[in-house]
């Protein structure tokens, strides 16, 4: 089985205005409403590629029992840590005349430390059945820094890859352990050890470091549209043709879920640079969370342009 | 329809070292009234429900519930609560619990359930715990699968 951990999962609400400007008010054309969160996100697109997976972390609240359902609607199965609180909610606004969104997040529930271990206990008890491990986004207050580096400590010892998409010290902490594969979303990471995520250089620079210490695959987002990736046969850019992007929101999680897909069915590096690039398209592209079908992701396969740089 | 089409497919479970007060704060959290114990390789060993907790609080009582003249002795009831709260959930669970495959037939778990009176069950795949379901589940599956499509709507939950 694939275990997505997401430690503050939230509510996504997106709401579609005609315009939208600070200072005034507006009625909203469309709401859509999706569990969020990292591994949630990466959840819902596994099953929407036909993978089964465990989504995990901690629930809270009315927002926690909405995130529930849904997955359950979705055929998710869960081992979420139910706590006092409430889950966010997480708040897009899509201005269309501009085709710009505007983001509002909040900081998520207090996690205390008897929920932090009864997480790890359900962790460690699943982990004989486990294939892979995904776990991001942003820590909830009560969660330590030091979180994903324990949790890639118990799944690295078990053998089982795991995948990582964080940032700040988190990240760091993370990479420490030498995680399977991590990715830098720029949006979040404009710096990791003192080096500026500016240029492609630097981009190379440091996902070269972190590939000497053990890391198999880092994987950087480069503007909107394209990936480095350091893999063992060298760096490649790969970039991916978008028509009409919707949103960019779940986009990262799309490449993590296509690039699980494509280790649990052995494809190449280019392959599986090629299936997750494609995930991507497909992603933005929707209106719904996540993406069409697999068919979909198929049928861009060819949107997608890989350069060894 | 199987009871894996519709069940919780939720792994929400209890240790078998779990205290029965960590399990009264876990059912109260996760809002049910039983949840299935398993040991370390993932194995459903028994089932723990409020029942079996107000078994262990109120031995001697719990006969006499229906009785109108029962008053309870609070006091001793406190008592028991403090004496056996720290007490392993393997000491009072049911071990020789229902428990369903998911291929189960949905006919065949509410015959089940009904005749012994259970609400919640386990659901397993060799042996291992896949999910959970319970009467209000098994009872729409049984709605959906036996009335025509627009005679009656009734949402499933969960999809395989």
């Amino acid at each position: 089985m694939i275990v997505t951990i997401t430690p503050n999962p939230a509510m996504d609400e997106s709401y579609t205005t005609d315009e939208f400007r600070p200072g005034r008010w507006y009625r909203a054309r469309s709401v859509v409403r999706s569990p969020g969160g990292r591994g949630v996100n990466v959840s819902i697109i596994l099953k929407q590629l036909g993978y089964n997976s465990v989504s995990t972390g901690f629930l809270a609240g009315h927002t926690g029992r909405y995130i529930r359902d849904e997955l359950l609607f979705r055929g998710i199965t869960t081992n979420f840590v139910n706590i006092k609180g409430e889950n966010r909610t997480n708040t897009f606004i899509r201005d269309d005349s501009g085709g710009i969104e505007t983001a509002v997040t909040e900081e998520g529930p207090t996690v205390s430390s008897d929920a932090r271990e009864r997480f790890f206990w359900n962790l460690e008890r699943i982990m004989p059945r486990v294939a892979a491990v995904h776990m991001g986004g942003a820590l909830p207050p009560g969660v330590p820094d030091t979180f994903y580096r324990d949790v890639v400590d118990i799944v690295k010892r078990k053998n089982v890859p795991v995948y990582v998409d964080a940032s700040g010290a988190a990240l760091d902490l993370a990479i420490e352990a030498l995680p399977t594969v991590v990715k830098i979303d720029q949006r979040f990471v404009s710096s990791i050890r003192n080096v500026t995520l500016s240029t492609l250089d630097h981009i190379m620079e440091i996902a070269k470091r972190i590939f000497d210490e053990g890391v198999d695959w880092i994987i950087a987002s480069y503007f909107n549209k394209s990936n480095v990736f350091c893999t063992t046969k060298g760096f490649y850019l790969a970039e991916a043709k978008l028509e009409t992007p919707v949103t960019y929101r779940a986009a990262s999680d799309a490449l993590i879920a296509g690039m699980i897909v494509a280790r649990e069915e052995r494809m190449g590096i280019e392959d599986t640079m090629r299936f997750g690039m494609s995930c991507v398209i497909q992603t933005v592209s929707c209106p719904q969370k996540g993406l069409p079908s697999r068919a979909a992701v198929e049928s861009t396969l060819g949107d997608v342009t890989i350069q060894k740089i | 329809m199987v009871v894996g089409d519709i069940m919780d497919r939720d792994l929400t479970s209890l240790a078998e070292e779990t205290s029965l007060l960590e399990a009264i704060s876990l059912m109260a959290l996760h809002d049910t009234s039983g949840l299935p114990v398993v040991n370390t390789a993932g194995q459903v060993v028994g089932f723990l429900s409020e029942k079996d907790i107000l078994r262990a609080v109120i031995p001697g009582y719990l006969g006499y519930m229906d009785e109108n003249f029962t008053m309870p002795d609070v006091a001793k009831i406190k008592g028991m609560v403090k004496r056996v709260g720290r007490d392993p959930a393997c000491d009072y669970m049911t071990k020789k619990c229902i428990a369903f495959d998911e291929e189960e037939t949905i006919s065949n778990a509410m015959m089940q359930m009904f005749r012994k009176n259970i609400r919640r069950a386990p659901v397993m795949r060799e042996g291992m715990l896949v999910g959970i379901v319970d009467r209000e589940e098994i009872l729409r599956g049984f709605v959906h699968d036996n009335f025509a499509e627009g005679e009656v709507e009734i949402p499933i939950m969960s999809a395989k």
